[in-house]
């Protein structure tokens, strides 16, 4: 009697516990179930990305891109019943802009120059968009705010250098990179499409980021190429009135340090020496370590600078071109009474024998002659010399492997 | 003899539960107000910094700026973030059940992933602090610190929450 009741109890704790394992099976199955379906859900909404498109595109999560050919439509047509009230007085705003900027005769070129000197002069990057919780602004990404308030997010720039260029009947349209973070315009100037971003021109570089080329403007960004249109020629590209001739690697150096201290940005070297294959990567070389001193720059307000990009380009005579674009950001404080004449004088020319030093590393002459650096005032008192060249071996391997490669 | 067995199996049916959830992490409950503060104060290079918290009148709206999470399932949070556009930031959300932290975790994580994108288009070299963000999950809170000081004011919070 007693075992029975024994065994009677065993047999119901085991039909308890295996009746428990079942039923937490079937929960777990059943959730399991669920996550997985939502995990095949969410795969296949990722395998079907959504069409690009120019317009309707929201950027930084924020920021939607919307048409305004409305707006330029009736400015071309003259009848502006179709505008509701925000965008006649975007119309009026534009409208008096244009006035102002553009004279009879300009040709297409001097018009987008134009527009692009009066945005970088008047407009301001709005801060809002780093900001985890955005003040209410408002308006900072369609043309009505921008002109309104002179405050901007990049699609506000691409849509109203997009309204002013339809305006004058030129073809723009508001482009996007593949993660939809930026946006910035594509213009077609006599015939030819180029990448113009106001945005990171503003308070920046004068024309860095100017009619670039789709080669140049892919240092920096990526597209959907097989939608927006290509941009190849050189032609109206502003690093191309900053061509500084040099003959070979040893006028690198200074041909860089000059057009930053002459505030050029964007150039492009274009080499009497042939440029084959060898010669190219060794150039490119030379600019990796320049890139690597230029991120140590730092001015003394929180800014400095670094090299946006660099390659060579397809030039429209045949040859190439080796194109260079510096970005600079917060602003260099006018120090130039920090420094008494004389240690001026000493500075200066302690820089100048580096840079001499650094073109017959090279293999330049090293005194100046058809280099981009000359000491001003002529000396070569060499009080500096061996001060500056500090970590520099002499190799006389490597000065004779540079004369038969840079050089004429 | 049986009634060995039968308390055996009882409290193995007890402790198998336990046994199954894992441990827990033991945490208190904090004021929101007075956490944020030691957290802010622990931050000496913090920049200028606005906050936003469960007590604002709007408060889920706020909290949808950093995490996409239902904020029925929240019991309290703040965000503290730079009113400069800068990446210091931190935030803590309580989620009422446990369960919920790591739901909590995931939205924190896509909104990391966002300011990353967000930096590296329009201020790289501000944007490297992001990289040392801390992200952890204890307990019923969750934390995010993007900051010079992160370990400091991570010790604030482990002082009043552990």
């Amino acid at each position: 009697m007693k075992s029975n009741g024994f065994k009677i109890t065993c047999v119901v704790i085991v039909a308890v516990l295996l009746l428990a394992g079942v039923g937490t099976s079937i929960c777990y199955s059943l959730k399991s179930y669920k996550a997985i379906n939502e995990y095949v859900k969410e795969m296949h909404e990722k395998e079907e990305p959504e069409e690009t498109q120019e317009n309707d595109v929201t950027i930084a999560g924020s920021y939607k891109i919307r048409s305004t050919e409305a707006i330029s439509d009736a400015y071309k047509s003259g009848d502006t019943s179709a505008l509701d009230d925000k965008q006649k007085e975007t119309l009026d705003m534009a409208s008096k802009i244009l006035d102002e900027i553009i004279t009879d005769g300009m040709s297409d070129y001097e018009k987008e120059i134009a527009v692009y000197d009066w945005m970088c002069k008047n407009l301001a990057n709005d801060s809002n968009l780093l900001v985890v919780i955005p003040a209410g602004s408002g308006d900072t990404d369609n043309p009505y705010g921008v002109l309104k308030y002179h405050n901007a997010v990049c699609v506000g720039y691409a849509t109203t250098f997009r309204l002013f260029m339809q305006m004058m009947d030129i073809e723009c349209m508001v482009i996007h990179n593949t993660e939809c973070y930026h946006s910035w315009d594509l213009v077609k100037i006599d015939g030819d499409w180029y990448h113009t971003d106001i945005y990171s021109d503003v308070g920046r570089g004068q024309y860095a980021y100017f009619n670039m080329t789709d080669a140049m403007r892919s240092s920096q960004e990526s597209w959907d190429t097989s939608y927006f249109p290509a941009a190849t020629s050189m032609k109206r590209n502003k690093a191309m009135e900053n061509i500084i001739e040099c003959a070979g690697l040893s006028d690198i150096p200074g041909a860089i340090g000059q057009s930053i201290m002459d505030g050029n940005l964007s150039f492009v070297m274009k080499f009497s020496c042939e440029v084959n294959e060898e010669f190219a990567r060794r150039a490119i070389a030379v600019i990796d370590i320049f890139s690597n001193a230029i991120d140590t720059i730092s001015f003394p307000n929180g800014g400095g600078m670094w090299m946006n990009g660099y390659r060579w380009l397809p030039n429209d005579d045949g040859g190439f071109v080796l194109w260079v674009s510096v970005y600079k950001y917060g602003e260099e404080e006018d120090n130039s009474d920090a420094l008494t004449e004389e240690e001026r004088d000493e500075i200066t020319s302690a820089i100048y024998e580096m840079i001499n030093t650094i073109q017959e590393k090279l293999g330049g002459n090293g005194e100046g002659e058809g280099g981009i650096y000359d000491n001003p005032d002529g000396s070569d008192d060499g009080e500096f010399e061996d001060d500056n060249v500090d970590g520099v071996e002499d190799s006389d391997d490597s000065e004779g492997e540079d004369d038969s490669e840079g050089e004429e | 003899m049986k009634k060995r067995l039968i308390a055996l199996v009882l409290v193995t049916l007890m402790v198998l539960p336990l046994a199954a959830c894992g441990k827990k992490e033991e945490v208190k409950d904090v004021d929101f107000y007075e956490l944020r503060t030691k957290m802010l104060e622990a931050g000496e290079n913090l920049p200028d910094m606005q906050t936003a918290s469960s007590a604002d009148d709007n408060a889920a709206e706020l909290l949808g700026y950093v995490s996409d999470m239902d904020y029925e399932k929240v019991s309290n949070f703040f965000v503290s973030y730079s009113s400069e556009g800068l990446t210091d930031e931190i935030v803590v959300i309580a989620v009422k059940n446990e369960d919920d932290a790591k739901e909590a975790k995931e939205s924190l994580e896509k909104h990391l992933t966002h300011r990353k994108n967000l930096f590296a288009n329009y201020s790289p070299v501000e944007g490297a602090k992001l990289e040392n963000a801390i992200l952890r999950v204890v307990g019923r809170y969750v934390y995010l610190i993007i900051a010079d000081d992160r370990n400091a004011i991570e010790k604030a919070f482990n002082e009043m929450v552990k």
